[in-house]
């Protein structure tokens, strides 16, 4: 038996297969994911844009790691809780943020995203983004072992516009609930 | 197939304990209903006491052959959650109850296993596991089963000689949690960096045949006040054995889910077999016994398997460990045809009854087989053909059991009913088994 690097992950669960196995338990997964952006340097994003246009800046996908479930797994529910603080430093417009998730990183700002949420901001201003927690759709990404999450902020800067707006987008919190229902010898 | 593997466990256990009085294995509803205890000085004292060979039995209180009626069977062919692996009510913990408790006999109060949700919280270098109710399942010291039995005695006995053999089997198996996994599983202690998780463990199968001579006879006195003294030794024929022993966990490195550092499997043990078709082992053991009757009053002490030491002289060793290169568990020989050797462990018990002249007999037993002391008390009260019982008794894991039955004689024939606890599951909670048994006096 070959050893993947998150065997040893599986293996200290297995103590959790026993309850898992016992008739109608679920795997309940709550992920930081934020811890995970931010060890990367990536819980920021930074955005420059020319005045009167709008535009978006990417971040760089970021892996997250989960725990497959032990057998063959269905999805119950995925719950999203995201916030973050928009401090804008120049001129005035609207920010959203969008969080993309995916099984790869090399399409993830291609699928539609999962949350996204936006907010005014009017010169040197901080505003919070705190929406309530986001019911995402099942879907089976959430049952693997890793995925990648991307964060893109777009910006639309208000006309008469001055030269450029600026600002940061910090987030404060991204945590994903997933629910699963382990079936371990299917 | 893994219902017949469960019911065919069971099967075998039956058919031992309908064997006449050697076998050690007796599924009797009389001792179930008094919480183990014997006071017929059956196949179940003679099991640990050679000198109840020569005991007399008691005057129709003695089963000639009892037959143990297999309700358990049944339940075990209806029952779905332990072995439906496909369905979503599968529940691996009902199918491990079976395998620590063999289904004879009926179980009217099942040990409840727990069902709840299990949660994780997962950081770039964080790692809870909330197993809730589960919890009590991990087990805080050495978690182990085992034991030995003498599956068979084949023989016969003149003038108090006993020559036969007896098919013997021993097994043990055990392991411990260290601090680290103990925490992280059952305290929700957070993973950590740069640390080992870890458990010991140990294992041991063996099995073959001895050939025993042996003798039980009255030394002094007569059928009413006696000293009675039994022994016998076995020369132990080992067909084949295996063991095991090491310890097995991972290493975490310098970041949980993330970094150049993967986690490292860290395992380290040693495996030592002899197969069958080698050179047997071999070996000699022995018993004794003693047992004092004086009119109502019945006393006996008895060691088994004392000095049990087989030699293996065809024995390969080698050392299992994980081969980082490979990323596979990997095995290099040791030594082989090389000489080890084994014990049996060695078991003690001692029993009293006493007959109180009102139809009332009261017995003892403490036994010690090698894996704990049980201690039981029981009671039977007979009113014409109808009989009472009850009983008292600490198991292995020093738990309190509680036995209660009753029977009823038809001539030469008892029909007998024993209710009893019991903790041999993966639970904490008791369970309680209905055993319902046929003698023949």
């Amino acid at each position: 038996m070959r050893f993947t690097r998150l065997t040893w992950l599986t293996a200290a669960a297995g103590a959790a297969a026993l309850a898992l196995g016992c008739g109608e338990g679920h795997a309940i997964f709550d992920v930081d994911v934020l811890s995970f952006l931010g060890g990367q340097g990536n819980d920021t994003v930074p955005y420059t844009i020319p005045g009167n246009t709008s535009g978006t800046v990417d971040n760089p996908p970021v892996r997250v790691t989960l725990l497959k479930g032990l057998g063959n797994s269905t999805v119950d529910s995925v719950t999203l809780t995201v916030s973050a603080d928009v401090e804008n430093r120049t001129d005035s417009g609207n920010v959203q943020f969008l969080v993309f998730f995916s099984s790869d990183s090399a399409g993830l700002y291609s699928t539609t995203p999962y949350a996204q949420a936006s907010v005014r901001v009017v010169g040197a201003d901080t505003q919070p983004l705190a929406p309530a927690p986001i019911p995402l759709v099942a879907d089976s990404i959430f049952g693997q072992d890793q995925i990648f999450v991307g964060i893109r902020v777009a910006v639309a800067v208000d006309p008469p516009a001055g030269p450029t707006m600026t600002g940061t987008l910090r987030l404060t919190a991204v945590r994903l609930r997933i629910v699963l229902q382990d079936h371990l010898f299917q | 197939m893994r219902r017949a593997v469960v019911l065919g466990w069971s099967v075998v256990g039956l058919l031992a304990g309908a064997a006449p009085a050697r076998a050690q294995l007796s599924f009797d509803a009389r001792r179930m209903g008094m919480a183990g205890v014997s006071l017929s000085r059956d196949g179940a004292l003679g099991r640990y006491n050679p000198a109840y060979g020569a005991v007399p039995q008691r005057p129709g209180r003695s089963a000639k052959l009892t037959i143990p009626i297999p309700l358990g069977l049944f339940q075990v062919l209806k029952d779905s959650t332990a072995f439906d692996f496909d369905s979503s009510y599968f529940n691996p913990i009902a199918l491990a109850n079976y395998i620590l408790h063999p289904p004879i006999f009926l179980e009217i109060k099942k040990v409840p296993t727990p069902t709840n949700d299990v949660e994780f919280t997962i950081g770039r270098n964080a790692l809870l596991v909330d197993l809730g109710s589960a919890a009590q399942l991990v087990p805080t010291d050495r978690f182990g089963f085992g034991g030995e039995s003498r599956l068979m005695d084949l023989g016969a006995t003149i003038k108090g000689v006993h020559f036969g053999a007896m098919v013997w089997e021993d097994h043990e198996i055990g392991f411990q949690l260290d601090s680290a996994l103990l925490g992280f599983l059952r305290l929700q202690d957070s993973a950590r960096t740069n640390t080992t998780y870890a458990s010991d463990g140990d294992g041991i199968v063996q099995a073959g045949i001895a050939p025993t001579l042996g003798y039980a006879g009255r030394i002094w006195g007569d059928s009413t006040h006696g000293i009675y003294l039994g022994a016998a030794v076995h020369y132990y024929l080992g067909a084949a054995y295996g063991s095991v022993r090491g310890s097995a966990g991972i290493t975490t490195g310098d970041t949980l889910f993330a970094g150049s550092n993967p986690v490292t499997p860290a395992i380290d043990g040693r495996v030592q077999y002899s197969k069958a078709g080698h050179k047997l082992g071999h070996g000699f053991g022995g018993d004794v016994g003693f047992v004092y009757v004086s009119g109502p009053v019945e006393v006996g002490v008895g060691v088994n398997d004392i000095g049990a030491t087989l030699t293996w002289s065809d024995t390969r060793v080698d050392s299992v460990h994980f081969d980082t290169v490979a990323n596979d568990i990997a095995s290099s020989l040791i030594v082989n045809h090389v000489t080890t050797k084994t014990r049996l462990p060695v078991s003690y018990v001692a029993n009293a009854a006493l007959d109180l002249g009102t139809n009332t007999t009261v017995g003892a037993m403490v036994l010690n087989n090698g894996r704990g002391t049980s201690i039981q008390l029981g009671v039977e009260q007979r009113v014409g053909p109808l009989a009472l019982r009850g009983g008292v008794a600490r198991d292995q894991r020093k738990r309190v059991q509680v036995g209660w039955g009753t029977g009823v004689r038809f001539g030469p024939f008892g029909l007998d009913v024993g209710f009893a606890t019991h903790s041999s599951s993966l639970s904490n909670a008791r369970g309680i088994t209905m055993a319902t048994s046929i003698s023949i006096y």
